[in-house]
């Protein structure tokens, strides 16, 4: 049941109503079944792998909240092994035997790499981190263990976050589950835009614009230079607008029902370092790796060449997270040796603009930052949509080969799929995300339309409409899964 | 006034705004259809009970039927209300939706529709044109595949893809309206295809399809009766039919079907008057010329059946005529040149 289907649109009201319905002891019951029906409308039976995460991580943090230090870290183990092995099998094992096979084979040895015909299940990278999440803080004695296996089991599985995150911490959302939660109109009202926000990034920005994208990343070698370049740049935004649409239905449905879910995006195109990148994007991903990975790895409080090091490995499994591929992988790495080299070179930046008298605030300055971080992304975003590593190397070749650009078959932008005026919407719209964004920055438009009644209404007005204009929906199209429920 | 009662306001005028959007929007983008049958909107331009014969079923009908031409061949006036493909429910609510606007005295029904199934890909026009009453909902109900209801219920939804391909012409007619039809609902054809002979039309027979589509026969025979209008099934004629099996089956069922008149047209095909060479735009439909051939006999036809004297307003139905053979004229002169 994806977020941008008129079965979810069904769902989500019926949701809302029964939940305010219903007596309070019966809401987390009610909202639990409706949580695994919400999940079963994929694979029905891969309900089964999320409840055997959550029965191992219930009872192993009920047990080592209550051992001693030596015991509670074997039931951590246990928990980790666990939880991770299943995670490994559905996910990475046939990216494991193929890399086993690829290396035997280079050492002389013919051996046919076993292949697993398995589906991924939706949202197990997800929910696994966030159970595991849980676990981590027990054991460290930040949370105590949940007692009611209820509350506990919808805390993996509330479905608004289920599938694609935010990857939510026990700390935040587990209270919440406790609360009493009565209808308020100020809920709605508060969900309802963070909603059709999302629907009008995912279907006016996000799936048009994908058809662009998949045409060329689907044939790479026939493109020229400058092509792959607005592709490239094309699915940055898709991909921005797809997660980030995501993340905002949930936050928006999960209000509707008085829940807060933490923010995931926070302008990560107006970045002005790859650093400052990972502080915005996929938020509750980047801050579960710090927490959980980096800083028990020791993070920057070591040496120079550890904390690169660290940096590189929390990346290549950030990556590997992503997806079981090189690609993925490279794109890890990618970012890691972009961050190391921003540390590295900071002096040198420093130094540099202290000799041209350019002050820290310059608006040219801020504004070649962003295009910068942009491009540097971009470039990182070839290998995370690349078919394979040759295709993306492919890319970048010809990205980079900044002569060439226009003379290997070129074609204008009329061929990729989309006419004249659907490039113009889309246009308009990346526009109006951009002024969002920007804006987005230094006040809460949310709270700014609360204050005006008519211009709140009448922004519900143009976004449905919008959505319902020029939307990806209905016969003749074909609606692009949420990017990210492949991870 | 409370921020509950501006809030309940808002909401109330934002549901309008957005139902009249979808509305008007879907006036807008709908196709417009003025010919190859669901012509509802021309159709509904007419005056009221002032047509004396309706001519239904699929695009046999609305091919190879020029009303002005059975006008001139009977002195009735005519019209045809067809749909591509149209399985017999809903030619069944097209009977039921035309008689709210006119009394014809005799309506003729080619079965065809017997052996189409319910989900053809013209059905999204057969019942999208129909106007928004009750007809077009059972018609959507027992016709179309649960898959289709959302499209034929929100037409905004199922065109909304067309914004980029919109015309003065859209607007014209979702804001103004059809206007009336001079070809009285025949489509008209004008380019030629020599045949050579019948040759066996390939069908999807399926006996549970067939039973459905023939209890609705029956359904337009007893309401065709009950309001007092003559019914006729008919076969008609062509060169691309589907097996004999099948043809004699629909005849038989038709002929058992009370109060109601059965023919095959192709038993008299010699009698039409059809050249091979000249006469059909494709092996299944006649071009203007056959069409105004079959018509005529058509007229003759209508003639031995005991009618009431037509009601045909003279100056309309002579401008038809005339309009068609200026048509046809034009079509003539054109493939001489091409032929010269």
């Amino acid at each position: 049941m994806n977020f941008n289907s008129l079965q979810y649109l069904l769902f989500l009201p019926a949701a809302i109503l029964l939940y305010y319905l219903l007596p309070h002891r019966w809401r987390n019951p009610l909202l639990l079944v409706l949580s695994f029906y919400f999940y079963m409308c994929w694979v029905p039976r891969y309900a089964l792998l999320m409840m055997f995460s959550i029965l191992v991580t219930y009872f192993c943090a009920r047990l080592l909240s209550a051992q001693a230090l030596r015991q509670r870290k074997l039931w951590l183990a246990i928990c980790l092994l666990l939880n991770l092995s299943v995670l490994f099998f559905f996910k990475y094992f046939n990216f494991a035997a193929e890399l086993v096979g690829h290396l035997l084979t280079s050492a002389g040895l013919t051996v046919a790499a076993p292949r697993l015909d398995v589906l991924l299940p939706v949202g197990i990278s997800f929910y696994t981190f966030q159970a595991l999440g849980y676990t981590i803080d027990v054991y460290r004695g930040e949370t105590p263990a949940e007692r009611n296996f209820i509350t506990y089991a919808l805390f993996v599985s509330f479905f608004p976050q289920l599938v694609a995150g935010p990857i939510e911490r026990s700390a935040h959302l587990l209270p919440q589950f406790h609360e009493k939660h009565s209808f308020c109109y100020a809920n709605i009202k508060a969900g309802l835009l963070p909603v059709l926000w999302g629907l009008f990034k995912k279907m006016v920005i996000a799936d048009p614009i994908a058809v662009l994208v998949n045409t060329v990343y689907a044939a790479p070698q026939d493109y020229s230079g400058w092509l792959l370049t607005v592709a490239t740049a094309c699915f940055a935004i898709q991909i921005y607008c797809d997660f980030s649409a995501y993340s905002d239905i949930a936050r928006g449905s999960a209000r509707m029902l008085g829940f807060r879910l933490m923010r995931n995006f926070d302008c990560p195109y107006f970045a002005v370092s790859i650093r400052d990148f990972w502080r915005r994007w996929h938020i509750s991903l980047s801050t579960w790796f710090k927490d959980y990975l980096y800083i028990p790895l020791g993070g920057s409080r070591c040496s120079r060449l550890r904390t690169d090091l660290n940096l590189l490995i929390v990346f290549a499994i950030s990556g590997l997270w992503h997806g079981a591929s090189l690609t993925f992988l490279a794109w890890g790495i990618l970012n890691g040796a972009y961050q190391i080299a921003g540390s590295h070179t900071l002096p040198l930046r420093k130094a540099l603009r202290a000799r041209l008298h350019i002050a820290e605030s310059n608006p040219a300055l801020q504004i070649f930052r962003y295009l910068f971080t942009f491009a540097l992304v971009c470039f990182a975003w070839i290998l995370f949509r690349a078919e394979n590593i040759s295709d993306a190397l492919l890319i970048m070749h010809r990205v980079l080969d900044l002569p060439a650009y226009g003379t290997l078959l070129p074609r204008g932008l009329g061929s990729l799929g989309l006419t004249r005026p659907e490039l113009l919407v889309i246009f308009a719209a990346i526009l109006l995300l951009a002024v969002v964004d920007l804006r987005g920055k230094n006040c809460d438009i949310a709270a700014a339309l609360d204050k005006h009644i008519a211009c709140r209404y009448l922004v519900y007005f143009l976004l449905i409409t919008a959505i319902l204009l020029f939307g990806s929906y209905g016969p003749g199209y074909d609606p692009q899964e949420f990017v990210y429920f492949q991870f | 006034m409370s921020q509950k009662k501006r809030e309940s306001i808002a909401a109330i005028l934002l549901l309008l705004a957005l139902a009249a959007f979808l509305f008007i929007g879907g006036r807008i983008l709908k196709p417009k259809q003025a010919d190859f049958g669901s012509n509802w909107g021309p159709f509904l331009q007419e005056a009221e009970d002032s047509i004396d014969i309706m001519f239904f079923g699929s695009s046999l009908a609305y091919c190879d039927i020029v009303p002005a031409i059975i006008w001139e061949n009977s002195g009735y006036s005519a019209y045809v209300l067809a749909g591509g493909e149209q399985p017999l429910a809903v030619t069944y609510y097209y009977l039921r939706e035309a008689l709210r606007h006119q009394s014809p005295q005799a309506v003729f029904v080619e079965i065809s529709g017997l052996f189409y199934s319910q989900d053809t890909d013209y059905l999204k026009a057969n019942i999208g044109n129909m106007p928004l009453t009750a007809n077009r909902l059972h018609a959507t109900f027992e016709a179309a595949p649960v898959s289709e209801w959302p499209a034929l219920f929100l037409p905004f939804c199922a065109y909304h893809d067309r914004w980029d391909e919109l015309t003065r012409e859209d607007f014209r007619y979702a804001l103004l309206g059809y206007e009336p039809d001079p070809l009285a609902g025949y489509t008209f054809l004008s380019t030629s295809t020599p045949t050579m002979g019948r040759v066996t039309r390939e069908i999807d027979f399926e006996q549970e399809n067939y039973e459905h589509n023939l209890s609705y026969l029956q359904q337009i025979a007893d309401y065709a009766t009950e309001h007092d209008v003559a019914v006729i099934f008919y076969i008609a004629p062509s060169y691309w039919l589907p097996e004999k099996k099948y043809l004699d089956l629909a005849a038989a069922d038709a002929r058992a079907i009370d109060n109601a008149i059965f023919y095959d047209m192709n038993d008299d095909f010699a009698a039409l008057g059809i050249d091979d060479s000249i006469d059909f735009f494709d092996i299944l439909h006649f071009n203007y010329r056959g069409a105004e051939k079959f018509s005529t006999y058509l007229g003759h036809l209508i003639c031995t059946l005991e009618l009431d004297t037509p009601t045909a307003d003279t100056q309309l139905w002579q401008s038809r005529s005339e309009y068609f053979h200026q048509l046809a004229a034009e079509a003539d002169a054109a493939s001489a040149n091409l032929s010269q």
